[in-house]
């Protein structure tokens, strides 16, 4: 087990190398970043103290080793956009937003999705399983903003109940954290239902019924702690839809986080920033794969050793 | 094997059941009849499709659902019939009085649990076993299924074993609340043949040891004359004779026995697999009319392929029960 987690730690280290490199090409490949970071009409002076202050002028690996350096003392410069802010500190400010949203979202989804999955599993083609069915064809296939805006004038705008965008309660909450569940459950409740129906067909099922174990039990012990492994792979996946939803989601709600920010940055051509939350988001996405492999070997120990 | 069984454990009456599916409602196995007395073991043999496999399911009212469903019949374990008991009784049965080894026992062990917690499982269901001491006598069940090293095998998961291993502790298993029945549905097929014959000798051990009746679900005659007392042959989904092991290879009845042992040589000798036969069994959901084995049947006559075949009692020379079904019983 510890030499498993060791192996997932050097690959989950090495994917974010990479993904600083990758980061760091871009910037270059995108036209040099001094158009990016000053104004059109600047003057030579100014373009030559950007250089220097870059170091530009450097060769391209010592520019990369730079970058490395600070990125990893978190400095990506100071933001354009919010004056006197450093880049990281926008990001890092923004972040629990994105964190509280995101994990209510993934909560909604986990709660109602498993035992939908489940339900709909042992009611093979049934009434159930075939609402389920409906339900999330429709998740999976209407666009997320598209929904969100339907959530808005459904339950803000005619009934009322919650606001329609902003933040500072957890009525605000509501609107985006369903909106963006809403296509997790879909892809998760499919999932679990699949992976339930091929376990339920298994000898080691047959043999709990033998020894006379309650249906019940059978059910969401022993055939859900097989299953499970499946929906939980997929929560690597579920990490990274947050992120992208986050973009669409957040500035649907006007939800200030690290989607937001990110639309924000990049329509004001704020270089920084985008590249600190390019990183996090990698950084983000990695950590919770490497949490669900985690989590995965300690629930199938046919995987831990 | 001159053994007597007296106490009848186990009496199987009239048992149907169908399966629905595309080609609608057939009936796969149809009016059996067995007996089971308390430390026999009873042979179930038949070539593959038979129905082998699915009577031992319904005798534990586990047939695969939605598909399969008990039409019919009375299964007496103790004096208890049951087809009488609600699902919830019938729960209590399972494992604790009647259990069964299922066909691939390599694949029956669950994955994400200890082989020890899947035995201490039916332990705490069935038994007033202290929490405590779960452990201990699933360690104990382990010792008697002659797992080496109990005490580690107890916390290791089923993957982390071998084969024969693993067939031990799903023995294991069926035999922790000592039950009155165990269906071993064979139990073998997947070991080689070293491993087999050990596990075959630990079943007769057990058997010796708790005097629970067997029924043994084999393709394989050479089983069949070593661990068998008696032996019930199972044709498209109906018992077509049954009787003593020895009697009926001395004096088969029906063809289709005649058939089977035909290519087997002596009962002491080289005994093989089931031996094939010309032609193929009818699918069960196309089953001709009148004896199911006509077709096949050398000697079948218009009667045969028209009405259903009687039972023929041919008792054997100590009063035990032989009969078959057959409009033309070869040995009368
Ligand atoms: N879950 C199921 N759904 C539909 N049909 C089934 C199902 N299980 C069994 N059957 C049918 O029931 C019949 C009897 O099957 P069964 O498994 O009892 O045969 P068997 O004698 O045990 O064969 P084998 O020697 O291959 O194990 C077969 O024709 C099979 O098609
Ligand atoms: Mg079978």
């Amino acid at each position: 087990m510890k030499k498993y987690i060791g192996t997932r730690l050097i690959e989950s280290l090495a994917a974010i190398l990479v993904i600083t490199i990758l980061v760091f090409a871009l910037t270059h490949m995108s036209g040099s970043p001094v158009d990016a970071l000053l104004p059109q009409d600047a003057t030579q002076d100014q373009i030559d103290a950007l250089v220097a202050q870059w170091g530009l002028d450097q060769p391209l690996a010592v520019q990369y080793l730079t970058f490395l350096k600070n990125a990893l003392a978190g400095d990506f410069g100071d933001s354009l956009k919010w004056r006197g802010y450093s880049a990281m500190g926008v990001v890092l400010d923004r972040f629990p937003q994105t964190l509280l949203l995101g994990g209510v979202a993934v909560a909604i989804s986990v709660i109602v999705a498993i035992p939908l999955g489940v339900m709909a599993a042992m009611n093979r083609n049934g009434p159930l399983d075939r609402g389920a069915q409906i339900f999330s064809l429709f998740g999976q296939s209407v666009p997320q903003f598209w929904f969100a805006i339907l959530l808005i004038w459904f339950l803000a705008v005619a009934l009322q109940l919650v606001p329609t965008s902003g933040s500072g309660s957890w009525r605000h909450l509501i609107l985006p954290a369903i909106a963006m569940a809403w296509f997790q459950i879909a892809a998760l409740s499919r999932l679990t239902r699949s992976a339930m129906l091929d376990v339920l067909d298994a000898e080691y099922i047959k043999l709990a019924r033998v020894k006379g174990v309650r249906e019940a039990r059978v059910v969401w012990v022993h055939a859900l702690r097989n299953a499970a492994v499946v929906p939980l792979t997929y929560f690597g996946v579920l990490a990274g839809s947050v992120l992208t939803g986050s973009v669409t989601i957040e500035t649907v709600f006007s939800w200030p986080g690290l989607g937001w920010v990110a639309i924000e940055a990049i329509r004001a051509r704020d270089f920084p920033v985008v590249q600190a939350v390019v990183v996090i988001f990698a950084i983000i996405y990695i950590v919770s794969n490497f949490l669900v492999d985690i989590l995965n070997a300690y629930i199938d120990p046919r995987v831990r050793s | 094997m001159k053994d007597t069984f007296t106490e009848t454990v186990l009496e199987v009456r009239g048992l149907t059941t169908t399966i629905s599916g595309k080609r609608g409602e057939f009936t796969a196995v149809e009016n059996v009849d067995l007996t089971l007395k308390r430390g026999e073991t009873l042979g179930l043999v038949g070539e593959s499709g038979s129905g082998k496999s699915l009577t031992g399911l319904s005798l534990l009212r586990l047939v695969p659902k939605p598909a399969a469903r008990i039409a019919a019949g009375s299964v007496v374990l103790d004096g208890i019939d049951l087809m009488s008991l609600t699902e919830d009784q019938m729960r209590q049965v399972r494992g604790r009085k009647i259990s069964m080894i299922l066909q691939d026992p390599q694949t029956s062990l669950n994955p994400s649990f200890t082989v020890g917690s899947q035995i201490a499982e039916a332990l705490a269901l069935h038994t007033d076993t202290p929490r405590k001491s779960l452990r201990d006598k699933a360690i104990e069940m382990l010792r008697r299924v002659r797992v080496a090293a109990p005490e580690h095998r107890v916390d290791a998961y089923p993957h982390q074993m071998s084969g024969g291993m693993r067939q031990r502790a799903v023995g294991a298993v069926a035999i922790s609340c000592a039950p009155d029945v165990i269906i071993a549905d064979e139990p073998t097929t997947s070991l080689d043949v070293t491993v087999q014959a050990q596990y075959i000798r630990l079943l007769q051990e057990l058997q010796r040891e708790s005097g629970m009746g067997i029924i043994f679900i084999t393709h394989d005659f050479g089983i069949v004359a070593k661990v068998c007392h008696r032996l019930a042959v199972m044709y498209a989904g109906q018992i077509v004779e049954t009787g003593p092991v020895a009697q009926i290879f001395d004096q088969p009845l029906h063809p289709y026995t005649r058939a089977l042992l035909s290519s087997v040589p002596k009962l002491h000798g080289q005994i093989g697999r089931l031996p094939s036969i010309e032609g193929t069994p009818p699918p069960l959901w196309d089953r001709p009319r009148g004896c199911k084995f006509s077709p096949r049947c050398p000697l079948a006559d218009h009667r045969c392929r028209n009405e259903e075949p009687p039972t023929v009692d041919s008792p054997a020379p100590d009063g035990s029960e032989h009969w078959a079904r057959c409009w033309k019983p070869e040995a009368i």
